[in-house]
């Protein structure tokens, strides 16, 4: 029976968690979260992905943009590949889609940044 | 004349705005950028607004939401405006200076100071070797990256383990860059588990601990630089160094108060040298408003969660405090991260307006 020690990275607090690789039990959590993070981690490890896209804006060359949910680890750099393609063009808001089902992941790309000009 | 004038558009400021706001007080924030939300539209990542909103948001989003609170009240903004000279008379008297207008004087009854920090720079902390180009500040390299759209180098290092810099050790990866690895002074990191784990051991990118830079090499391009460990007094161990092929330095290494301004008011300076500067009023200058002032002022400095509800005891905070300046490592630089810092300025001011005399 083996376990995997790792770092919590669900809040600022980064509980130090131990996860049994078997019955994926977790211990050293101090919320809930931790166990679900923990159990993930194991499993199918998955990352948010915040990043740039290019836009036209007066007052910045770079739009802010970020995956809807988390997508799996081992995707994060075609996804990367692939948000690196679009291009937006003013106004944008916050929460505008600017890619759906990115990698058929079912996660879309959306801005996190609001621009008129 | 205005009632409160607020130097500074970013977190600290909204936040402060709308704690300050009364419909019969005349406000002004001055914002020296062409938006508002200051070092969070470059901080792209996720994880802000955990315990204040309860969600898990970028920089841009969250500067969105505080910026959001204040829609609908009367509060003016100046924006594309620097504030370059405070004068405390009967008043405070601010010299602006903005490419429309000019140089111009605005006054004020008082005045929040929120103008955040500025990270420490090479020759604050005494780097030794050539003086090539390449060599930035991981906020600087955020800025350029996130907003600008220019990718500082390809193969990077970098200096101090501070939450700015794993950010953008994950950053300048995702795009593409190699990151050879992140040398931290102290035995352990400042930054949070949380960003080791998900910005460092998620790209195998070496965390070197007790380790610092004793040698750049380079002549225009920064070429390699050289990294030794240090032994319990910071000294570096001959027979330790490792040389890493780099064109790009960026350094991590603690942030400084901004607070410049503060100058010419006739504070006691705190005479730590390199680190937050916590400044106090003569008590005999105090009344009610400028103790509040001050004190949310201390708050930013110090992230005291104290609540003070009444001007008594304000009077008597500021008296406690200036005969008894507050400890300096309620506010380290070198332990508070970026996020955390910026957190706790939003969370932890709480200013009330008072009756004007």
């Amino acid at each position: 029976m083996s376990v995997k020690s790792m770092i919590c990275i669900v809040c600022p607090v980064g509980c130090h968690i131990d996860v049994d690789e078997q019955s994926l039990e977790v211990t050293g959590n101090r919320c809930p979260r931790g166990a679900v993070y923990g159990k993930k981690e194991l499993t199918d490890p998955r990352r948010m992905l915040t990043t740039t896209v290019i836009i036209n804006s007066h007052l910045q060359r770079r739009l802010p943009v970020k995956t809807t949910d988390d997508i799996p680890k081992g995707l994060l750099f075609k996804a990367m590949e692939e948000i690196n393609k679009i291009t937006v063009k003013v106004p944008v808001q916050s929460g505008d889609i600017l890619l759906k089902n990115l990698l058929n992941t079912g996660v879309d790309i959306v801005s996190t940044m609001s621009l008129e000009i | 004349m205005h009632d409160i004038i607020i130097i500074g558009g970013g977190a600290a400021g909204l936040s402060a705005a709308k704690e300050a706001y009364d419909p019969g007080l005349k406000i002004l924030i001055i914002e020296r950028e062409a938006q508002l939300g200051g070092i969070l539209r470059q901080c792209i990542h996720n994880g802000f607004g955990i315990h204040k909103y309860n969600l898990e948001l970028t920089g841009p989003e969250y500067a969105q939401k505080t910026h959001h609170l204040l829609e609908g009240l009367n509060i003016e903004v100046l924006m594309h405006s620097t504030v370059v000279d405070i004068i405390k008379d009967d008043h405070f008297e601010l010299t602006i200076m903005n490419p429309t207008d000019g140089e111009f004087k605005l006054t004020a009854k008082a005045i929040i100071i929120a103008s955040g920090c500025y990270e420490k720079t090479r020759s604050q902390i005494l780097l030794p070797g050539d003086r090539p180009a390449g060599i930035m500040s991981a906020g600087n390299a955020q800025r350029y990256l996130n907003l600008d759209g220019y990718m500082v180098g390809k193969k990077v290092f970098i200096l101090g383990s501070g939450d700015i810099g794993l950010i953008m050790a994950r950053r300048m990866t995702l795009e593409g860059a190699e990151v050879l690895g992140v040398a931290e002074l102290m035995p352990y990191s400042n930054g949070l588990t949380r960003n080791i784990a998900q910005c460092l051991d998620d790209f195998d990118i070496p965390l070197y601990l007790s380790h610092t830079i004793t040698d750049i090499v380079g002549k225009d391009r920064l070429e390699n630089i050289v990294i030794s460990e240090v032994d319990h007094a910071f000294n570096s161990i001959p027979g330790t160094e490792k040389t890493f092929e780099v064109d790009t330095l960026l350094l991590s290494v603690g942030l400084v108060p901004d607070i410049q301004m503060f100058e010419s008011l006739q504070f006691h300076t705190s005479p730590l040298p390199g680190r937050s500067s916590i400044s106090i009023f003569k008590p005999r200058s105090m009344d009610a408003l400028r103790a509040a002032m001050l004190y949310t002022f201390m708050t930013l400095l110090t992230g005291s969660v104290k609540k003070v509800k009444k001007p008594d005891d304000m009077q008597k905070c500021m008296l406690k405090m200036s005969s008894n300046p507050p400890p300096l490592n309620r506010w380290n630089p070198v332990k508070t991260s970026a996020m955390s810092c910026l957190n706790a300025l939003i969370m932890k001011i709480k200013m009330r307006p008072f009756s004007f005399h």
